[in-house]
Parts: structure tokens; sequence; C-alpha cells
């Protein structure tokens, strides 16, 4: 009966190994070959996709636009205006977008232009931010040179908003107390406003700070590009509203990801995501450009402007492949719903639709 | 019996080669993708950050560059993402300068998530002629913990970091002063 015992604990024994031989190998094989996998998974109702209509670059019209830093749309010609900070120029492209001219030139004179970073169209205007010059030079929209505008105050680092009154809102920066300072049309400054310190828990607006921007009705609206927030102030400069996005699915997500990758002590760079790089409006809706780092991709995320909630994200829909290959850092409407895209990182311009109605395909969730 | 066997045997060989297909993949893994064109970070120097890691990287001319390939002068390292960086777009003049003015520093740019024909055209268009690694993974740019760019690191010819500035210059002199002094002066001064 022992024996007989012995022998079957032998036998379950030499099965196990055997089965463990045979088994370990391909679990081993499995892991080796399956383990640099990366699921993107976002559980997202409120994500819709941004479809690719037009690559200027892949239509082979010569597109090609290095370092994009500004660009903006002139309604009533439906021109995109594009800044290359190191061509020192603005592109001008038509709607199917060709370039048809150029504004500007290489140097510090008058209608010169360096290191162009911002560019915004205002009464048939349009307003450069240099950076090289310190200063802001004035062109009509057919690119005739009209005035500069120089300031004791540092232009680099800053978007410019105007308002109905031609007033001038940038952050402030280092320059002042307040977050956002404003001069009038020759440079005059009027006034500061703003608290750096935030109600929702946000201590310090003084640095990554990202755009602001008017609406039509001079209410201000501030971005903070590190915590995923926005500020409206009233056309009083009273604050209305201030909204931490952080808890919003995408946004939480890639912030749980990245407290995590700082847990373990390594701080992935391409992990890290910020939003505001631009900033627009079209109607009553607020739109803001966010990266997300490698999880989810680059988009805009819409905004009730009267209520501050958080309507939709529109993800840049591409290939897997390509996820991380594309970085929305620019954008602009051209008509409703279909905007000109800037991806920086590739010198190449988009035209793309926003898709309301559209669910994100399984794929890309 | 002859059956049992004949599994037993069949088993056998299964294991063998499996296993020789698992060994083929760890060595095509660890030894030939490394060598192409991946950083090889030594984790154990990473540590305390004194020690400029290894790497063996290709520029934009597609040239390997490794990190052994300097002898006997100090390495300016500069880091920079020019996509979403303006202030490393306007500091390179400055990059190009010392790498023509101090022959006792050999410069290298290390870029992340840029575009080739991006990065073609800022060699061209300030005349860069250093070479500029493309950290196409990341690999280097995490192993430091570099987040924000330009960031520059100094390291002497026995590869030791003595400077890391992440400061942005405004001008050619305040750029080559500070190199200059920290190259003469072996404090290791600053955490990353």
């Amino acid at each position: 009966m022992n024996i007989q015992k012995e022998f079957m604990t032998l036998k379950i024994q030499t099965k196990k190994r055997w089965a463990g031989g045979i088994v370990l190998p391909f679990i081993f094989l499995g892991v080796m070959t399956c383990g640099e996998k990366t699921m993107h998974v976002v559980d997202d109702e409120f994500q819709r996709p941004i479809k690719v209509e037009k690559s200027a670059l892949a239509n082979k019209q010569e597109a090609y636009v290095p370092f994009i830093f500004g660009m903006c749309a002139d309604e009533i010609s439906g021109r995109i205006f594009v800044a290359s900070f190191i061509d020192n120029k603005i592109y001008v492209l038509d709607s199917s977008l060709t370039i048809v001219d150029s504004i500007g030139s290489t140097g510090q004179g008058v209608g010169d232009l360096l290191s162009p970073a911002f560019v915004t169209m205002h009464n048939g205007n349009l307003y450069v931010v240099e950076w090289g010059n310190n200063r802001i030079s004035v062109f009509s929209r057919e690119g005739r040179f009209v005035k500069t505008i120089t300031a004791v105050v540092n232009f680099r680092g800053t978007n410019i908003a105007l308002d109905s009154k031609n007033r001038i809102y940038f952050l402030s920066g280092a320059w002042s107390d307040s977050l956002v300072s404003v001069i009038d049309n020759d440079g005059n400054h009027i006034f500061s406003f703003g608290e750096r310190g935030g109600s929702a828990g946000l201590t310090d607006w003084k640095s990554n700070v990202g755009m602001v921007v008017v609406d039509s009705s001079d209410n201000i609206f501030v971005a903070y590009s590190a915590r995923y927030a926005v500020r409206k102030y009233s056309s009083n400069f009273n604050l209305e509203w201030e909204t931490d996005y952080s808890e919003f699915p995408p946004f939480a997500q890639q912030l749980k990801k990245n407290s995590d990758i700082i847990k373990q002590g390594i701080v992935k760079s391409q992990q890290i995501a910020y939003i505001a790089n631009d900033f627009g409006f079209y109607g009553d809706k607020l739109y803001v450009q966010y990266i997300g780092g490698g999880l989810n991709g680059t988009g805009i995320y819409e905004i009730d402007s009267a209520s501050g909630q958080l309507k939709r994200v529109f993800l840049l829909q591409h290939s897997e492949k390509d996820r991380s290959d594309y970085k929305i850092l620019n954008f602009c409407f051209v008509e409703n719903m279909k905007f000109a895209i800037g991806v920086r990182n590739k010198g190449e311009i988009l035209l793309g639709q926003l898709q309301d109605n559209v669910d994100m395909p399984a794929t890309q969730r | 019996m002859l059956q049992k066997w004949n599994i037993r045997k069949a088993a056998v060989a299964g294991f063998v080669l499996l296993s020789i297909i698992c060994g083929c993949i760890v060595l095509v893994k660890n030894a030939i993708v490394p060598s192409q064109n991946s950083a090889v970070i030594d984790y154990q120097l990473r540590k305390n950050r004194r020690i400029f890691p290894q790497y063996r990287l290709k520029d934009t001319k597609s040239i390997l560059h490794a990190s052994n390939e300097v002898e006997n002068r100090a390495r300016l390292y500069i880091f920079l993402s020019p996509w979403d960086c303006p202030n490393c777009l306007r500091e390179s003049i400055y990059w190009q300068l010392l790498a023509e003015k101090d022959k006792a520093v050999k410069v290298f740019a290390v870029s992340k998530g840029t575009h080739q024909k991006q990065l073609g055209t800022l060699i061209d268009t300030y005349h860069l002629k250093f070479p500029i690694l493309i950290d196409h993974e990341n690999q280097l740019f995490d192993s430091l913990g570099i987040e924000r760019t330009p960031l520059k690191i100094l390291v002497d010819k026995q590869g030791v970091i003595k400077k890391i500035d992440k400061k942005f210059y405004e001008s050619e002199s305040d750029f080559l002063a500070s190199i200059v002094s920290h190259n003469e002066n072996s404090a290791y001064d600053q955490e990353l």
C-alpha cells in the first residue's frame, strides 16, 4: 500500500515535472514576445475622433513649415497664417493648404521678423509676437506692414489676445505679480489683474501658465498648462470660474501614470502631459489643445465657456503606430468643426474635422 | 511502454528546441538590438549620477556614436527637444560657436521627439556642425531624468559629470563664459 502510494506520488511529481518542462518554455516564450506590448485603454464616453481630411505634406504640395509656433485663420479671405520660428516668416496658405505667400524677412528692422512665436488676427490685422525682437509686429491681412508695438515687458513665453477695444492681453510672467497684463495698442501699460494663487488647490499659477484668450464679449480665459485647468474672468476682470479638469478620465489616467512612473524613480520624458499650447473659440465653445504623452495621443478638448464644463475630448485619429508621432501644438478654425492643425514636431499642416457624432474606433480607445 | 517512452523523447526534444529558441531570442534582444541604435544605460552609474551613462546612438547622418569615442577631451552634451522648446532653437547658435572656438570641449546635441526633416532644417538654418544624436526611445533622457530642455551636461575626460546647467543664455558671451569656467573647475555643483 505504501509502495503504491509512493509510486503514485512519484508519478504525479514526474507528470508535474514534465508538464512544467513543456509549459514553462511556452510561458517564457509568451512573456518574451508579448512583454513590451502597450495597452491603450481609455474608457471614456466623451471621446470623439478628429478626422484628418488633408495633409499638406502627404499631398506633396511642399507645404512644409519648419517649427510651427503659431497659426490663425482669416475668416474673410479663408487664408491660414502660420508662423515659422526659424524661417522668420509667416507662411500664408489657402484653404487647400497650398502656400501662396509669405510675410516678413529675417532681421530687426521695421517689418522684419525674428523668431515669430505667435500670430492672431484681429480687426483685419495680423499681430505677430516676436521672441527674437521682443515686440509685436502688425501687418494687414494682405501682408503690408502696419506698425510695431514695443513695451517695457517681456513678450517671450506668452501669446497675446485682443479685446473689442483693441487692448492687448498677455501673461505677465515675471514682469508683474498679477497673472495677466493689459497694454493699449501703442504698448502703454493699462493694468494687470488676476491672482497667482488658485482657489481649486492650484497654488502656483505663476509658472506653467499656458495661454490667454478673449472672446467676443471681452471675457478672458487663461489656461494653466501643467494641471489641466482653466480660469474665466469677466469683462470686468472678476474671476467667474476656475475648473480643474484633472479628474476627467483621459487626464486623470495620464496623471496617474505620471505619478506611478515618478514612484518608480524614473521620469519618463515622453509621458509628461500638458495642455494649452493653443487656445481658441468657435461659437460659445472654448477649445484647448492638449498632449497626453504616450498614453492618450494628442488632441483638443471642448469646454462650455459659460460654465466651464468639459464637453468633449477630440483625439487625432491616426494609426496606432503613429500615435505618438503626431503632436498637435497649434490649431485654428477655418469653418464650423473644421480646422487647420500644426504638427510642430513634423512641420506638417493638416486639415481636420471634429467628428462630434462619431464614436472613437475601438482600437484607439 | 514504448509509446510512453516516445512521448517522453518527443517532450524532451520539444523542450530542448524551445530552450534554443528562447536562448536565441534573449541573445538577439540583449546583444544585437543594443548595438544598433539604442542607448546602453548603466543603471548602477545612473543612480549616483556622477558618471555620464554609456550610450550608442546614431546622429542625423546615421553615424553611430558611442560614449567612449572621445578621448582626452571634455564633452558637452546638450539635450534638446526643439519641437517644443523655442529656447533650444534660439540658443543653438551659441552651441555652434562653442564647438568652433573651444577645441578642448567636444560638443554633442541629444535630441528627442523631433522629426528628422525638422532637425535637418535646424542644422541647415544655423549651420550646425556638431553631431545631433537621436535619442529615439528617450533612453538617455529618461536615464538622466531630463524633463526640460535645453539642458547642458559637461563631462570631463574621465566621463565624470562636472556641471548640469539648466539655464537659458541670452547672449553668446554668457554661454561661453559659463562653459569655460566650469571646464576649469572640477566641482560637481548641481543635482538634476
